[in-house]
Order: structure tokens, then C-alpha cells, then sequence
């Protein structure tokens, strides 16, 4: 039986790369490494212009505060320190470095010789930090700091391997091609957290995944496979406990409040890397899928690579795209650049045509159809929140519990009038979060 | 959007991307699309309608789209409103309003009909989505004022003229009447399910409105809740509470009577007009079935589907009010507490 | 001289148009949709609250400085019932089908809010010729509104004018419009009609202003532009 939650929504899964073995992108020219590819502070680049750098050699650092190291993904030399500003009005800086093929490592990168129960939590939070290690699923959370507050406080792991979203299949063939990473890097953060249960949660249109999983684990009594049904947005940390436990995480409040805390399937396959191999986060598998490029594929990426490496890679553009879109079409980023570099939070590239993309009417009309009531995991009620919010009424948007929206999209999705209701939303919690500084 | 400088010389194809927030994807079911399923469910019942009542039935369905498509026209033109009669809502509201008429009208109207359920209660109060009454219903109470002319049935296959108004036939009881005096009608259940009394032209099929409601039902265009609730609560009620004595045979044949299946599978669920959360619906459609039965046995008029769903319409905001579903994760906001002095927050 | 003329153009322009009781200061609604059955009981309301309330204004102007201001609701009200009950007795005896027409609202005519408004909001501040002129002009301004809407609604509900008809034969009228919800659709739309008159006149109004204030070279004061989403 499936586990799910109330609401949701089926778009067409379109996974074309589901079968294509992850391949590995032949070694880019140049990458661009930002300084700040997570949530928290900017690292500085700790290079100038003209040094060489090895493979994995620690690039950027932050001096205070909440962040992870950026490491290079090749080895070569600086060339350029330039600022640049992504989609989303945030002016990172971006250390450039020109590829010399040689792949040199980093001599000071060694794995960890003895057994792995041997590490003790401490050393292993350390390990992650340095490694650079972040939420791989998008939102690129600081991971040593998501162990760091759940240690003592969560009695539950969560694996998520959901990934709910249309076109990406980067955690699924990662999962089929190499789950002992996944199995073993979960049992290190078990260690980390100081639990013994984790449940691995794969949606059911995985089934060759679930199949793998439920064999590697028989009979592991720290294990469960939890298998989720299909639907967008079962990824949600919210959705997940609350399909898999029935537990509703409180308006405000975080998975480690209610004894749970997720990670992605990438993420955990990263930290055993680390551990075993003491290799930093340098590279991700990314899908690059949409009826613009020739033959969609899984692909295994330096960070920094260009995306036009990647399409390139891919079989070129057979199509003008409409829109360049880093992660899922749900809750990617629309991108300005062809060349833009993958980071570590990019987990598909998606080229669309306007065929496969929409764009939102200007002046749409709401039917009041209640579809996106009956969608919302939430359980809000868009119709009335994008009203109120057009017409600047922030006071009922907060009585209708606007601060609780996710904005994942299902309603905007299912709306047949088109109207934009998750910017609307947005919009409303802006300004209810500047009036409320304002008051403060 | 403020143009920035890309960081290297772009492909041409570059200057055409479009960066706009998330969602980039959305299902392909539009307005459009919904309006047209409404008009495929009610095409078997449409052409019953013309079946039964001749030509000048069809001619009445016309001039009534075409009066509504027309308003919506040229009332977007003067009051500046988005051109909408692409939505295919407008001529659903005359298709509907169309077959709530009796066949003997005069062509002039549905015309009338068409340009008041348009203009005024939907236009004036903001276009399509703003309406706080159905129009089609709102456009035949409209047209009671010519009381004569709406309460004038004939019967099934009396040949009647295309275009005049000079009707040269015979009124007669539609089955309502005789329910309403606590007899069952003269026509066997079985045909009134059927759809063979005299009527509106598109309220006398129960069966084929049925399978055009479940049609909706199927697609997910509609929810069950409503029409469930409104045809089940009419059933419970003239069951319990039968007129004059009767057995189950009342309530079946008061549920196959009238306009209910019209009203409860397609008046009722008017998304603008209908709740939007699950409870609100039933408590929706209950009320509207309540009502129905109220007026039929107490009011007035012998049909009460169209004034039950008017006044349930004005109770819809306080229904989806006070069923707002619960917030996940909802936690109680804390009483600002009264500080000693009597000082509140 | 022509101060007395000014005084009687000034409020003879609110009355009718700046302030219009019934279309800009939407007030004494409820005699406006009830009465407004036919042309000529529309007439009859508005003459009647006109005679009431010239002679309440006067009358409450004359008393002005002598009310004390605690009690001058109670004693405007003695003061306005007087002069309706005169009216109503007067109608009775020369008007009988008009006051049978009219019925409970000529009483009602005490609480008619034109009435009490003018009294507070003029009458009470101002000397007895305005007042008087003023009760006169708001007066006639209700009639005409009354008569407007009166007229529109025997006309479309009843083919006739003033009892005359004057529609085709074939006009079949449609008798909701001497109903209840007839007058909230005539008011209604008339509303919506003077509310674009006067929108697009104090519109072309300020644009005038501001083109005159550019063309003297001062920078001309924008409207305040709406936040966009």
C-alpha cells in the first residue's frame, strides 16, 4: 500500500532519462564556481588570480556564521574573480578557473582508513563541513548544521527519495546504480545523529529502486523501505512525515520538532564519499531533459561545468527553448543564461519549448472553481489568498494562513484561469513580513 | 522585467528566454475546456428538448446563446472588461437559460434573458468569476415578471410555430401541479424519468441529464457533493413528509418532477456560485434541497429549484467562511493575554 | 441684491447636482425605491418632502441659537414631525389618492434622513434665507432624482406615463421594474451613470488644471500612482 497525503496533484511524469545510465560529462573547458551555493554566508575565495588549484582544493571559506567551503571540481589555474547576478537578484561572487585536463587532486585529500563505526559523531559533522556538503535536493541547507540541531532531538532518518517532480531522475538511477553509497552514507549519519531506525522513502513509480532496496535490506531490523504513491509534492519534508507518519509538523515549526529529519538520497551518497573517500562535494548528477535537446540524459558533472557543456553533451539544441530552468519545472529557477554554471543544488537542467512550458496571462480570471482547495497540501485556500492579495488585503491573507504556504505550485498548476496564484502569494508574504519588521 | 548584462556575448536565442517564477508547467485544462464539457453533458438533454417540444425550441436555445454571446461582446467593448467570450461561458449561461424556458415564449424573451444575465449580473459586478448569482437562474426569476408567458406549458408534440408568438395551443399541467395537491402525477414514473411530461425544454429528461451529470462527474469537471446532497436531501424530505398520504412513489416522483435534476447537476455546481471546500458543498446543497421542498409545498410558485439555488448563492462567502479547512499543521494563535492594568496588546 | 441671487445659485447647484440627495449623497433611499411605483406618485413624494423640509429648515434656522446643542436631535424631530403631520393632513383632505398611493411613507417622512441631514448639516449653522432656499433646492433635487427613476420605471414596467400610454402595442411591460427589485436595478444603473458623468468631469476638470499649471511653467502636481503588483 502506498503511503500518501491529502491533495496534491499528477502532472505527466516525462521522465525520459529514467533508463539512461548516468554518463560522465567529458572535462569542461572552464568552470565557475560561486561563493555562495547554499543558505547562509557568502564564502570568500580564498585563491587570487593566477594560482593553480588542484582537484577538491578548498577555493572559498567563510569566516563566520552558518556556510560550507566551496571546493574546484577540476584542477587548473584562476583566471578571473568576477561578480555575477543569478535570476533570483542575488550578486554572487564567482571564482573562474580555467581546466587543464589533468585532473590533478588535492595530495592532502585521503579517505578514512579504518571502519566507518569506528568514527565517532563529532568527527563525522566535521568531515561533512569540510567536505563542503549541502542540501543536494534544491534547498541547499548547510547539512553538518541540519545534524548539528537534530542531534539529541530527532529519534527518526529519513531518506528521501522521492523526487516528486516531472523530468528528473538524477536520485533514481543514483539509487540503482550505486546504492551502497546511499545504504552506507545513511548508516553514517544514523552514527552522526546517534539513532538506529531509517526509513528510505521511495515513491512507487520507482519500482526497480524499491525492488533493490527492499533485497539490500531485508532483514536489517535499522532499515524500512517506505514505499510513497506518485504525486507532486510527496518530496515536501511536510507531505513526507505526514505520509510516512501520519504526524503534522506545526504552522512555523521544523521536521526535527516533531523527532524526524530528511535527507537526500545525493546528499547522503555525498557524505559517505567524504567519510570513505575524503572526497568533497565537486560533483552532482544532473538531468538534462526537454523536447529542446537532442537526447535527454543522467549526467555526472564537475560543479561549475557550464550547462552549455552539458547540452552540448546531450546531442546539442534541436529546438529554440522558451525557458532554461535549473531543478524541476514546479520549483526550478528560470535561468538567463545558456552558459550558467551547475551548482550544488542543481539537480536537473530542463530546456523547454513553449510547447512544454506556459506563460502566465496578465489579466486571468479566477472561476472559483476550487480545484487548487481540493490540490493544496497545505489545506489553504488559494482562491481567497490570491484575491485578497491583488486587492493589497494583507490582513485577511494572514487570517486565511497565507505564511503557511510552501508555494510548490499545485494550485497555479491546476487553475484553469490561469491566474498566478502562487506570485500573488508570494507577494502578500513579502509585504506581510516587511509590515511586520516595520511594527518590530 | 529590467534587462541585465549577460556576462559574455549571447546566442541570439538567449534575448528570448523567458525568466519568470515558478511554476513553469500547468495542466491544459482551461476554462475553455470545462465550459465545453458542460455543453457536451447537457447536449443529450438539449436535444430531447427539441425532440419533444419541435423546432421553435431550437430557435429559442439560439436566440438565447446568441443574445448572451453578444452581450458579453459588446458589453466587454464598452466597459473596457478583458474580451472573454472565447471562455465559452457565456454561451453556456444561454444554453442554460435557454432550456429553463417553456417552448411557447416569445423569441423576444430569451433575448431579454440573455442581455440581463450577462450585463447585469455578470458584467456590472466585475465579469466572469465576480458574479454572486447564477445568471441563467437570476435571468428567468427575471422573466417571471411576464408570469403568463414563463407558466404556459404545452404539451409534448404540439406543432408550434417557428418565429411568431401567436401560440394557438392548449396549456397544460406539468406534474409539479398535481404533486403539489398531494396526487401523483398522470404520467407513469417511468416516463417521467424518461423525460415525456410537459416542461422547459431542457428540465423534462431525468435520465439524460443523469448521464450528462455523471459525464461531468466522470471528467472531474464537478464534484458528486452537491448534486448528492440537494437531489438526496428532496428525496429524504418528500419521502418523510409526503403531501396528501403517499408512499415512495411521492418521492420518486417529485425528485423526476420539475427542474431539480437540471438545477442540482448543472445550476448548482456554477463554480462561481457554489462553495469551494468539501463541507460547504453538502451543507450547500442541502440547503438548496431544503428550500426546494419548502417552496413547493408553501410557496407560491409550484417549482422551487431556481429560488432554493438563488438564495443558497447568497449564503456561499458565510458557507466557505466558516468551512475553511484547517490550516496543516494549524496551531491556535495565543490570546494576547491582559497585563496587569488592564492593558491589552 | 445679487448676494441674494448667489445664495439662491449656489444652492440650487448643490441641491441638483453637486449634491444631489438622492445620486451623490445617497440618502432618503428608502422613500426613493419605494415610492417610485409611477411618475406621478414619485412627484407627489417629492413635492411633499420639499414643502417639510423648506419649513423645517426655516424654522429651525429661525431657532438656531436658541436649541441647546444636547438636546437638538429631539427637538428637530418635534419640529419635523409638525410640519409632516400638517402635510399629511393636508393630503388627506385635498389629495386623497395620492396619500392613498403614497400611504405609510407619508409619515415616514419624519425620518426621511434629506430632512434631518439638511437640518444638521445647514439649517442648524446657517441664517433663515440660505436655509430656506437650501430646503427648497435639496428638495427639488430629490423630486427631479425621484422623478427620474420614477418616470424610467412606470415607463418600462407598466408602458404608461403619468397613467397615458405611450408604449406600442406589442411592448409587452415588464412588470419586475414596478417591483421591488425594479428600483434597485433603475437606481442602480442611473447611479452607475451620474457616478461616470461625474467621474469624467472632475477627470476632465483636473487635467485641464494640470495643463494650465504646466503651460504657466509651475510643475504640476501627478497623481499619486497606485502601486502595481
Amino acid at each position: 500500500m502506498s503511503l500518501t497525503f491529502i491533495g496534491g496533484i499528477h502532472p505527466r511524469e516525462n521522465k525520459n532519462a529514467k533508463n539512461k545510465p548516468i554518463e560522465m560529462l567529458p572535462p569542461p573547458k572552464t568552470i565557475r564556481l560561486q561563493m555562495s551555493q547554499h543558505i547562509g554566508v557568502h564564502c570568500t575565495p580564498t585563491v587570487s588570480v593566477g594560482d593553480h588549484v588542484y582537484k577538491y582544493q578548498c577555493i572559498g571559506r567563510i569566516t563566520a556564521g552558518l556556510g560550507v567551503p566551496v571546493h574546484s571540481s577540476v584542477s587548473g589555474t584562476v583566471t578571473e574573480i568576477t561578480k555575477s547576478v543569478t535570476p533570483d537578484n542575488v550578486e554572487k561572487q564567482t571564482v573562474v578557473i580555467d581546466n587543464d585536463g589533468l585532473n590533478t587532486p588535492d595530495p592532502s585529500v585521503c579517505g578514512y582508513d579504518g571502519p566507518l563505526s569506528g568514527l565517532s559523531p563529532e568527527q563525522i559533522i566535521d568531515i561533512v563541513r569540510e567536505a563542503g556538503i549541502s542540501g543536494m535536493g534544491g534547498a541547499t541547507f548547510p547539512s553538518y548544521a541540519k545534524i548539528n540541531s537534530a542531534a539529541g532531538k530527532v529519534s527518526r532518518l529519513i531518506i528521501n527519495c522521492c523526487e516528486c517532480e516531472p523530468y528528473i531522475c538524477a536520485n533514481y538511477r543514483l539509487m540503482i546504480e550505486d546504492p551502497d553509497a546511499v545504504i552506507n552514507g545513511a548508516k553514517l549519519l544514523m552514527k552522526a545523529l546517534g539513532l538506529r531506525r531509517c526509513d528510505i522513502a521511495i515513491e512507487d513509480n520507482k519500482k526497480e529502486a524499491i525492488k533493490l532496496f527492499t533485497k539490500k535490506l531485508a532483514g536489517n531490523p535499522m532499515f524500512t523501505v517506505r514505499m510513497m504513491k506518485t504525486k507532486y509534492p510527496q518530496g515536501d519534508e511536510r507531505q513526507l512525515i505526514y505520509a510516512i507518519y501520519n504526524i503534522m509538523i506545526p504552522q512555523g515549526k521544523l521536521p526535527a520538532d516533531v523527532g524526524c529529519v530528511i535527507f537526500n538520497t545525493e546528499t547522503t551518497a555525498a557524505v559517505y564519499r567524504a567519510v570513505a573517500l575524503g572526497i568533497p562535494l565537486c560533483e552532482r548528477i544532473v538531468t538534462v531533459d526537454g523536447d529542446c535537446v537532442k537526447e535527454p540524459k543522467n549526467i555526472l558533472c564537475p560543479i561549475g561545468a557550464p550547462l552549455s557543456d552539458l547540452v552540448d553533451f546531450c546531442g546539442g539544441l534541436v529546438k529554440t527553448p522558451k525557458k532554461i530552468i535549473f531543478g524541476g519545472p514546479m520549483m526550478g529557477q528560470a535561468q538567463w543564461d545558456i552558459h550558467a554554471p551547475v551548482s550544488k543544488g542543481t539537480s536537473a537542467a530542463l530546456l523547454l519549448s513553449s510547447a512544454q512550458t506556459t506563460e502566465y496571462e496578465h489579466r486571468s480570471a479566477c472561476i472559483r472553481c476550487g480545484k487548487c482547495v481540493s490540490v493544496c497540501p497545505m489545506h489553504l485556500m488559494p482562491t481567497y489568498l490570491a484575491s485578497f492579495s491583488r486587492t493589497y488585503n494583507f490582513d485577511m491573507c494572514e487570517k486565511f494562513g497565507v505564511m503557511s504556504c510552501v508555494e510548490c505550485g499545485s494550485c497555479t498548476y491546476v487553475c484553469p484561469g490561469s491566474v498566478p496564484i502562487v506570485q500573488l502569494i508570494r507577494s502578500a508574504k513579502v509585504r506581510i513580513k516587511e509590515n511586520r519588521a516595520k511594527k518590530s | 522585467m529590467k534587462k541585465r548584462e549577460l556576462n559574455r556575448s549571447a546566442n541570439d536565442f538567449d534575448k528570448m528566454l523567458t525568466v519568470s517564477p515558478n511554476p513553469h508547467i500547468k495542466s491544459s485544462e482551461t476554462t475553455t475546456s470545462l465550459m465545453l464539457c458542460v455543453i457536451i453533458a447537457l447536449a443529450p438533454a438539449t436535444v430531447w428538448g427539441v425532440y419533444q417540444f419541435g423546432l421553435r425550441a431550437l430557435m429559442i436555445i439560439l436566440v438565447s446563446i446568441v443574445s448572451c454571446v453578444a452581450s458579453e461582446a459588446l458589453s466587454s467593448l464598452i466597459f473596457k472588461l478583458k474580451f472573454s467570450i472565447t471562455d465559452l461561458s457565456a454561451v453556456v449561461t444561454g444554453l442554460l437559460l435557454g432550456l429553463n424556458l417553456p417552448v411557447s415564449v416569445p423569441l423576444w424573451m430569451p433575448a431579454v434573458g440573455g442581455v440581463f444575465a450577462i450585463v447585469i449580473v455578470k458584467q456590472l459586478f466585475g465579469g466572469i468569476g465576480k458574479n454572486f448569482l447564477n445568471p441563467a437562474l437570476c435571468a428567468r426569476v427575471f422573466l417571471f415578471s411576464w408570469a403568463h408567458e414563463m407558466t404556459f406549458f404545452t404539451a409534448p408534440k404540439t406543432a408550434l410555430p417557428l418565429f411568431s408568438s401567436e401560440i394557438d395551443a392548449v396549456s397544460t399541467a406539468t406534474p409539479l401541479a398535481s404533486l403539489n395537491e398531494g396526487l401523483l402525477p398522470s404520467t407513469p414514473i417511468l416516463d417521467l424519468f424518461i423525460g415525456k411530461q410537459p416542461g422547459c425544454i431542457g428540465e423534462i429528461s431525468a435520465m439524460l441529464l443523469l448521464a450528462g451529470g455523471l459525464f461531468l462527474i466522470i471528467r472531474k469537471v464537478i464534484s458528486i457533493r452537491i448534486p448528492l446532497a440537494f437531489i438526496g436531501t428532496v428525496f429524504a424530505l418528500t419521502y418523510l413528509f409526503p403531501l396528501g398520504d403517499q408512499d415512495v412513489h411521492f418521492a420518486v416522483a417529485s425528485v423526476f418532477s420539475g427542474a431539480l435534476f437540471l438545477g442540482a447537476f448543472f445550476m448548482a455546481t456554477d463554480y462561481t456560485t457554489s462553495p469551494c471546500t468539501p463541507i460547504g458543498q453538502i451543507i450547500y446543497g442541502v440547503g438548496c434541497g431544503a428550500l426546494t421542498v419548502l417552496i413547493r409545498y408553501f410557496g407560491g410558485y409550484p417549482e422551487g429549484v431556481s429560488f432554493a439555488i438563488l438564495i443558497m448563492n447568497l449564503f456561499v462567502w458565510f458557507i466557505d467562511k466558516f468551512t475553511k479547512p484547517k490550516p496543516f499543521g494549524f496551531v491556535k494563535p495565543e490570546k494576547p493575554k491582559k497585563a496587569e492594568g488592564g492593558e491589552a496588546k | 441684491m445679487s448676494g441674494f441671487f448667489r445664495v439662491i445659485k449656489e444652492r440650487f447647484k448643490e441641491g441638483f447636482i453637486t449634491n444631489n440627495p438622492t445620486f451623490i449623497q445617497f440618502i432618503g433611499m428608502c422613500p426613493t425605491l419605494a415610492t417610485t411605483t409611477s411618475a406621478k406618485n414619485a412627484l407627489g413624494m417629492g413635492l411633499a418632502v420639499t414643502a417639510v423640509l423648506a419649513f423645517s429648515n426655516t424654522v429651525i434656522s429661525l431657532l438656531r441659537k436658541i436649541i441647546p446643542s444636547q438636546v437638538r436631535i429631539a427637538a428637530f424631530i418635534v419640529i419635523i414631525s409638525g410640519a409632516v403631520t400638517a402635510t399629511e393632513l393636508l393630503m388627506k383632505a385635498f389629495l386623497p389618492a395620492l396619500n392613498a398611493a403614497l400611504g405609510i411613507f407619508i409619515p415616514l417622512i419624519v425620518v426621511n434622513c434629506i430632512i434631518l441631514a439638511r437640518a444638521e448639516a445647514f439649517a442648524s449653522k446657517n441664517k433663515v434665507f440660505p436655509s430656506f432656499v437650501d430646503g427648497i433646492a435639496m428638495g427639488l433635487g430629490f423630486t427631479g432624482a425621484l422623478f427620474l427613476i420614477g418616470s424610467v420605471r412606470e415607463i418600462i414596467g407598466a408602458g404608461t406615463w403619468f397613467g397615458m400610454k405611450i408604449t406600442p402595442a406589442a411592448y409587452s411591460p415588464a412588470t419586475i421594474f414596478i417591483m421591488a427589485p425594479g428600483a434597485f436595478f433603475t437606481l442602480g444603473i442611473l447611479v452607475a451613470i451620474t457616478n461616470k458623468i461625474k467621474y469624467s468631469v472632475s477627470e476632465r476638470k483636473r487635467k485641464k488644471e494640470a495643463n494650465a499649471a504646466l503651460a504657466l511653467g509651475d510643475r504640476a502636481e501627478k497623481p499619486t500612482e497606485e502601486e502595481t503588483v
